[in-house]
C-alpha cells in the first residue's frame, strides 16, 4: 500500500511537469503569431446606429479586450446596452447599443464597472461612440415639411454639439459624441433623417 | 459489506448548500440590478461586490495576451481567483461553479439510470476512455485559437458565464441569447458519452485553476495505516465524480477539486483534508462506532 502511494505521487509530479510543458509550448508558439490578430472572421456588429458603449476602445481592440462579463449591460439604468446574441457569431455576448431603440443617456455608469479596460473611464464629453449625420433630403426641417427640432431638443449638448442655423439643425462634428438621443427622437421613420455612424478609426 | 456503517456526509452537506446558494446568487443578481441595486454586479466571468472586482482568470489572461496591454484593474481582479486556487486548489469547480451543480445532477441521474435500466452494478465512466492530459491540449488550443481569432473564445461558451449571461438577458430583455445551447450540448455530452466529460476533459478554466492549484495547501490525503486493501469504496468510480482514485493518492493530484466526497464515504476515516501536510481533524460524529 505504502509503495503504491509514493509511486503515484511521483507519477503525479510527472503529469504536473508534462502539463506545464504542454502549456508552455502552447504559449511560446503563440509568440510566432502576427502582431495584429486576424479580425476578419470576427465580423464587427458595429455599423450605422449599432454602437459600442461610451469610452469603448477602437473595434479590433475592443473585442480583444472585452471578456463579455456583461457588467456594463447589467449596470445600465436605461437598458440601452445589450449583450448581443449568438446570431452575431464570435461576437456573441459583447455589448452593443441600438440607438434607434434605446439611445445612450451618457450617465457613464458602465465605464466605472468595466474590469478589462475595454471601456475606458472617460468623461461623457469624450464618449466617442460615433458621429451623427443629418440626411438633408429626408429631414423635415430641411425639406420644409415641418418646423421640426426634435433632435435639437433631445441633444444633451444643445448649442454645442448641435446648433439651429436658420431653424435647421446642424451637427458640430468636433463636439458630437454619438450618443444617439437625436436618432431616438427623430420623427422621420425608417430610415431616420438623423443617424449615428461609428467613427472611422473605430472600424480598423 | 452487508451492514455498512451509515456515515454522515458532512462535507457534502456544506458543499451542496454552497453550490445551490451560488446558483441562486446568479439568478438573483440580475433582478437586484434591475431594481437599481448595484452592490452585486455581474457573474462568474467578472463579479463586482462594491469596489471589489473579481475576474475569471482564464478570460483575463486571454484578454491580456490578445490585447497585449496591461490594465491594472484587470490584474487586480485576476488576483482573487488566483490566490483562491493557489491556496485551496480547484475549489471553484466543486463548490461554486453553477455548471458543476448541473453536471453533478446529470452525473447522479446517469448512475441511477444505469443501475435501473441495465445490469451494471458499477456503471462505466463513459462509452470510451479519454486520457486526462487531453485537457491541457484543449487549454493550449483554446489560448492559441483565441490569439489567432483576436478575441477570448472561452468567454463565448464558458458555462458559468453563459448561465449568468442568460439569466441577465431573461431578467432585462425577456429573451435568451442562444448560448444556453452550449450548456445543453455539454450536459448531453456528459449524460450520454462520458460522465462529467466537459468538466474533466474540456473545461479550459478548470485546467487553468488546476495549474494554479498545483502547489495548494489544502489537499485530500490518505493515511495508509487506516486504509484497508480490499475495500474498494472510493475506487469503484462512483464516489469521485472526477474519476480519481483517492486510494492511490490521487487526492493530492493536480486534478483533484477538494470536493470531499471521498472523505465522506470512507468507512475507515482513512482519508482526510490536510492543511500544509497537517491533518485537519474531522468532527467526532464522523468516527466509526
Amino acid at each position: 500500500m505504502k509503495s503504491e502511494h509514493t509511486n503515484s505521487r511521483s507519477i503525479d509530479r510527472r503529469t504536473v511537469l508534462k502539463s506545464f510543458l504542454t502549456f508552455g509550448a502552447g504559449i511560446s508558439l503563440s509568440a510566432l503569431l502576427p502582431e495584429k490578430a486576424i479580425s476578419d472572421v470576427l465580423n464587427s456588429p458595429v455599423r450605422r446606429n449599432y454602437l459600442r458603449p461610451p469610452g469603448a476602445l477602437p473595434e479590433p481592440d475592443f473585442v480583444a479586450t472585452c471578456i463579455r462579463c456583461g457588467r456594463c449591460a447589467e449596470v445600465c439604468p436605461y437598458h440601452s446596452i445589450e449583450p448581443i446574441s449568438l446570431k452575431a457569431g464570435l461576437q456573441a455576448g459583447t455589448p452593443l447599443i441600438h440607438v434607434e431603440h434605446i439611445a445612450c443617456y451618457l450617465c457613464m455608469e458602465c465605464v466605472k464597472v468595466c474590469p478589462t479596460g475595454a471601456l475606458r473611464d472617460v468623461p461623457a464629453e469624450k464618449a466617442g461612440m460615433g458621429l451623427a449625420h443629418i440626411d438633408e433630403e429626408r429631414c423635415w426641417a430641411y425639406n420644409g415639411k415641418a418646423l421640426c427640432r426634435a433632435c435639437y431638443d433631445a441633444c444633451p449638448y444643445k448649442n454645442v454639439a448641435i446648433q439651429l442655423i436658420h431653424l435647421k439643425p446642424v451637427i458640430v462634428e468636433d463636439k458630437c459624441v454619438g450618443c444617439g438621443l437625436c436618432v431616438a427622437a427623430c420623427p422621420v421613420q425608417i430610415p431616420r433623417a438623423v443617424n449615428v455612424d461609428p467613427l472611422e478609426n473605430h472600424l480598423k | 459489506m452487508a451492514n455498512k456503517p451509515k456515515k454522515k456526509k458532512i462535507y457534502f452537506k456544506y458543499r451542496r448548500t454552497i453550490q445551490i446558494l451560488s446558483f441562486l446568487f446568479l439568478l438573483v443578481v440580475p433582478f437586484l440590478n434591475l431594481i437599481g441595486f448595484h452592490l452585486f454586479n455581474g457573474w462568474y466571468q467578472s463579479l463586482g461586490i462594491g469596489y471589489w472586482f473579481i475576474a475569471s482568470p482564464l478570460e483575463s489572461f486571454e484578454s491580456f495576451l490578445i490585447s497585449r496591454t496591461f490594465f491594472l484593474t484587470l490584474f487586480v481582479s485576476f488576483l482573487t481567483p488566483f490566490f483562491l486556487a493557489f491556496i485551496l486548489g480547484r475549489v471553484f469547480c466543486s463548490w461554486l461553479c453553477p455548471f458543476g451543480l448541473l453536471s453533478e445532477w446529470v452525473s447522479d441521474f446517469r448512475q441511477w439510470a444505469y443501475r435501473k435500466w441495465s445490469n451494471y452494478r458499477h456503471p462505466p465512466e463513459g462509452l470510451f476512455s479519454i486520457p486526462r492530459w487531453v485537457v491541457w491540449i484543449i487549454l493550449s488550443i483554446e489560448i492559441i485559437a483565441s490569439m489567432m481569432v483576436g478575441t477570448s473564445l472561452f468567454s463565448i461558451y464558458s458555462p458559468p458565464g453563459v448561465i449568468g449571461r442568460e439569466a441577465m438577458r431573461l431578467a432585462f430583455f425577456h429573451i435568451l441569447g442562444g448560448e444556453i445551447l452550449f450548456i445543453l450540448i455539454f450536459l448531453t455530452f456528459e449524460l450520454f458519452i462520458v460522465r462529467r466529460g466537459f468538466c474533466r476533459y474540456v473545461c479550459p478554466l478548470g485546467a487553468t485553476l488546476s495549474l494554479f492549484g498545483g502547489k495548494r495547501l489544502l489537499r485530500v490525503e490518505l493515511e495508509p495505516a487506516k486504509c484497508l486493501d480490499i475495500c474498494k469504496v472510493c475506487d469503484n468510480h462512483e464516489i469521485c465524480t472526477w474519476g480519481l482514485m483517492p486510494k492511490l493518492g490521487e487526492g493530492s493530484s493536480i486534478y483533484c477539486t477538494n470536493c470531499g466526497d471521498c472523505i465522506d464515504i470512507c468507512p475507515f476515516n482513512a482519508l482526510h483534508f490536510s492543511w500544509k501536510g497537517k491533518k485537519i481533524a474531522s468532527s467526532e460524529n464522523n468516527e466509526q462506532k
